[in-house]
């Protein structure tokens, strides 16, 4: 038994990480089977949701061992997703064994990332560029820069009053409305493409793309899921800004 | 031409949050651009959300088997400048001034172009998925590609 487990623990640990970064359901059963198979177990099945997934995997002794693993956090890495892709295929063409597997797995979910404050930076300088995007000028991108620098590097904040996450596009909105009309108060500024700007990296563009071919891919359970979240999320954001414009 | 340049720096930030390897962040721009470019001459109908993710999956099916990826890294940064934020946020405003009937048509206008990305992004997608395999398997028996 024991020669497995890191067979084991190399295919549920992919699985978990693409399911956690962001990937397609599919993917990640598809990614669990043929490593699976790449380790030469004699079948695996597995029935993932965005929020978990159940493994059963049949060893060559004729016993069968299960598994269920629970999904906390969901994020959007999709460069750790295609990480874990290139691994799952070393493993399929039989490259590398269950151990090395494991260690780059561990390695990806490891990986030095960008402090909180770079990425503070890289999200306000998105914000800034589609307001430029939608016609903004020189200050409209300096408003937006702020709001978006100010609604990003307040996300970790929420985390630490354990604030459910979907509760981050409400406040999200409001931040970014907020604060754009007090600067177009002080200095003025074209209110659209600021606000519009600053809510474009916000929107679950992904998630109803996601969802969409998951559905399609015949998981109706995780495309409903993922279009339930991703409304949420946009209805959420809708909210938050239209609170503060009726003020 | 300024809002284009937009779109390309907007896009290369928003990848780089998404965790996307340097050497292929030009590759998304370029898709990016090419689509946002395709969705203005067309002019922001429910048509143009289609043709252009439509383009933009494409190129990024055939980026994603240049660089040896999941197309997924091209096709959400690509497709990013597409999303219809600029009529959801009208959606809003209208919202907040108690417009709602025009809210209203605004916010159908704006599911219908998210939808519209979803199903071309998806069309091509299976379109390419499927196709790939067929033509690898003249060249070699079995080889797991997915």
């Amino acid at each position: 038994m024991e020669q497995y487990d890191n067979a084991v623990e190399a295919v549920m640990l992919a699985a978990q990480t693409i399911l956690e970064c962001g990937g397609e359901t599919y993917r990640a059963e598809e990614t669990a089977i043929h490593m699976g198979n790449g380790f030469g177990f004699d079948k695996v099945e597995i029935l993932a949701f965005p929020t978990g997934f159940f493994i059963t995997f049949r060893l060559p002794d004729d016993t069968s061992q299960s598994f269920t693993r629970r999904i906390h956090k969901r994020s959007l890495y999709l460069g750790d997703v295609n990480d874990v892709n290139s691994v799952s295929r070393l493993v399929s063409k039989r490259k590398i064994n269950a151990g090395e597997a494991l260690e780059r797995l561990h390695n990806i979910r490891q990986k030095p990332q960008m402090k909180p404050l770079q990425v503070a930076l890289v999200f306000a300088l998105c914000c800034a560029f589609f307001t430029l995007m939608f016609n903004g000028n020189l200050t409209d991108m300096l408003i937006s820069f702020l709001a978006g620098f100010a609604v990003r590097s307040l996300m970790p904040v929420y985390r630490l009053f354990r604030i459910p996450s979907p509760l981050d596009s409400l406040f999200s909105g409001m931040i970014n409305a907020a604060i754009t009309v007090l600067s177009i108060r002080l200095i003025g500024g074209n209110q659209d493409a600021i606000i519009a700007g600053a809510m474009m990296p916000l929107l679950p563009g992904l998630a109803f793309t996601n969802a969409v071919r998951d559905a399609m891919q015949g998981d109706l359970v995780s495309g409903m899921a993922r279009i339930a979240e991703a409304t949420l999320n946009i209805l959420l954001l809708g909210y938050g800004v239209a609170i503060i414009l009726s003020l | 031409m300024l809002s284009l340049f937009g779109c390309l720096v907007a896009t290369i930030c928003f990848a780089l949050l998404l965790r996307t390897p340097i050497r292929v962040l030009p590759a998304v721009a370029f898709v990016a651009v090419v689509g946002y470019a395709i969705y203005l001459i067309m002019g922001g109908t429910l048509s143009a959300y289609f043709v252009s993710s439509l383009v933009i999956a494409i190129l990024s099916e055939i980026f994603a088997r240049i660089k040896k990826m999941t197309s997924a890294l091209f096709v959400v940064s690509g497709v990013i400048p597409i999303v219809p934020g600029m009529l959801l946020y009208r959606a809003v405003v209208l919202l907040a001034e108690d417009n709602t009937a025009k809210a209203g048509q605004a916010a159908i206008k704006a599911l219908l172009g998210f939808g519209a990305i979803a199903l071309a992004i998806t069309i091509a997608t299976a379109v390419f998925n499927n196709f790939h395999p067929m033509m690898l398997r003249l060249k070699s028996k079995k080889d797991t590609l997915y």
